[in-house]
């Protein structure tokens, strides 16, 4: 039987009522990722455990102790630690590296007997919109091979939209589970930063990450949020539960339409207007709103960001793991094991963050950026007191072609405009299709975002899937 | 245009970085600096506000059974040598 276009809803049906067991649908997942991903190249690696981890779902299946995720078959970032595999963060100076404890989420995927199918592709260190920057090769969007899946959890969303996974985890950090997932047609969430833990997971901005979801339905999002999600001693900014929003039902909508005056495309515009409209027949109040200190969002993340990752990926230097590579000293040691081992961008954001903290600079540029992070906070907290959420396109464009921008970092950035704001305040926020628009005869995939204030995540939902509802109509 | 000394932040850095890539990020890197230069225009009072964040401590006292990690780190470590981590000889005794 092929098993194909399932989500957690239809594939628990199918599990708990025994038309299918786990093996079943697992080696139905395996046959096309080994099939399909010659060309996407979405997993990095498929796993060759999966028969053993799917009977272990069957046995919780038929001892009717399954859960939510019991038996679904799912695809990890690259950048996330499961004992005992491969763990590279798509990097050559971890190619060789083995994980030694697993990651938080992917503790609690286990208690919930989860199948973890492989290791997704990624921007090396999750730097990048666009999955080039893996030492691996890039990944192919599926709705057409010419094309960038998004980035950084590119793999994530092409195994996704691909239907070599039924849901598959990323992380994001100004826009890498959103973007991907606007232009694949796919559900993306970035949760209130605290919500989960990041323990495990390869720090990038530690002051942005999060791990999230993508998946087909807003419904499918919300279960593995609900999985993964909860307080852990071993992230410091983990959030207790009480911090959470319940009960909320989302009324007012703000549009920051003085964000897209520029550099949108018209056609993404239209759908996006098009989408409030529906959501206004829906009932929703929408509300224009600005955010005086929106427009700085960008260049604050794009100093702030390379300031961490300078920091987080000091650590990486080939002396305790990874790949070492022999200089005439040992400087010259540091020198070669870093300078070979990262790849181009990775260079480039360690050198920018070393030139924004270093002395003489610090003040002018790292310091500036904090202080006017705080002011970026101030706006969103000012307007979510007049409504509950706000809503942006995803991205200004669909997904462009493998090269056009990877010799212009510059353009490659502005790719993040629409999503860094929500990272750098810590909220939370979701990228929905909202339909297609064409591009050399074909259909591309465009999100709609919407961001809702801390810990209000669950409003994310209510509101996504009212949007599914009256799109799907 | 911001000038910016390469060889030194590559240096600070511990990357060792080749001509081409030199002359190209002394291209790239002020041409990012002025794109994000454009936050010394960002106005208004800065007020630094208390965040919901605070670091979390555990409590003092052993996290784990002692060497309960050991061997996995160990397998990790590119050149060991019974237990221990191999470094190169840093003292220069000449």
């Amino acid at each position: 039987m092929e098993l194909q276009h399932l989500t957690i809803e239809t594939a628990r049906t199918l599990l708990d009522t025994g038309k299918i067991t786990a093996v079943d649908l697992a080696e139905s997942y395996i046959r096309r990722a080994q099939e399909k991903n010659k060309e996407l190249n979405a997993y990095l690696e498929v796993f060759d455990d999966v028969r053993e981890q799917a009977q272990r779902a069957d046995e919780l299946i038929k001892e009717g102790k399954a859960t939510a995720l019991t038996g679904i078959p799912i695809a990890i970032k690259d950048n996330i630690l499961i004992k005992g595999h491969v763990a590279s963060g798509a990097s050559k100076i971890l190619s060789n590296y083995v994980a030694t404890y697993d990651a938080h989420v992917i503790e609690q995927l286990k208690r919930e007997g989860a199948i973890f199918l492989g290791r997704t592709n990624m921007d090396e260190f999750a730097m990048g919109s666009s999955t080039e920057n893996s030492a691996f090769g890039p990944t192919k969007n599926p709705h057409d091979t010419t094309r960038i899946p998004g980035g950084s959890s590119g793999g994530s969303a092409a195994a996704v939209a691909g239907d070599l996974a039924i849901i598959a985890l990323g992380t994001d950090t100004g826009g890498s589970i959103r973007q991907p997932a606007a232009v694949c047609g796919l559900v993306g969430f970035k949760p209130t930063y605290g919500a989960v833990s990041r323990y495990g997971a390869m720090a990038m901005g530690s002051s942005l990450d999060q791990i999230g979801p993508l998946a087909k339905t807003v419904a499918d999002a919300q279960t593995v949020f609900e999985v993964i999600r909860g307080i852990d001693e071993h992230d410091a900014t983990s959030l207790p539960e009480s911090f959470f929003k319940k009960d909320l039902t989302p009324k007012r909508i703000g549009v920051p339409r003085h964000f897209f005056t520029k550099g949108v495309d018209a056609d993404v515009l239209s759908a996006f207007e098009a989408s409030i409209e529906k959501l206004k027949e829906k009932g929703y109040e929408i509300v224009d709103i600005e955010l005086p200190n929106i427009e700085y969002a960008l260049a604050v993340y794009y100093i702030i960001m390379p300031a961490e990752v300078s920091t987080n990926l000091a650590r990486y230097d080939g002396v305790r793991y990874g790949v070492p590579v022999q200089g005439d000293d040992l400087l010259g040691d540091y020198m070669q094991t870093r300078g070979k081992g990262f790849g181009k961008e990775a260079r480039r954001r360690i050198l920018l963050g070393t030139f924004v903290l270093s002395s003489g600079y610090v003040d002018a540029y790292y310091r500036k950026a904090a202080a006017v992070r705080e002011n970026i906070k101030k706006d969103f907290k000012t307007i979510f007191e007049k409504v509950d959420v706000i809503a942006t396109p995803t991205t200004p464009s669909p997904a462009f072609k493998i090269g056009e921008k990877i010799n212009d970092p510059l353009a490659m950035y502005a790719e993040d405009i629409f999503t860094v704001p929500a990272n750098i305040a810590g909220v939370p926020a979701i990228s929905i299709p909202m339909g297609t628009v064409e591009r050399e005869g074909k259909a591309l995939p465009v999100g709609i975002q919407f961001i809702a204030k801390h810990g209000a995540d669950d409003s994310l939902f209510l509101i996504g899937k009212d949007f599914e509802d009256v799109f799907n109509v | 245009m911001t000038d910016v000394d390469i060889k030194k932040l590559a240096l600070l850095a511990r990357i060792a970085v080749d001509e081409e890539e030199m002359q190209e990020l002394q291209h790239d890197l002020p041409e990012i600096l002025e794109f994000v230069e454009k936050i010394q225009q960002a106005g208004g009072e800065i007020i630094k506000e208390v965040g919901e964040h605070y670091n979390i401590m555990r409590e003092d006292g052993e996290p784990h059974d002692t060497g309960a990690f050991t061997q996995d780190m160990l397998s990790a470590m590119p050149h060991e040598k019974d237990g221990y981590l191999r470094v190169r000889k840093i003292i220069d005794q000449g």
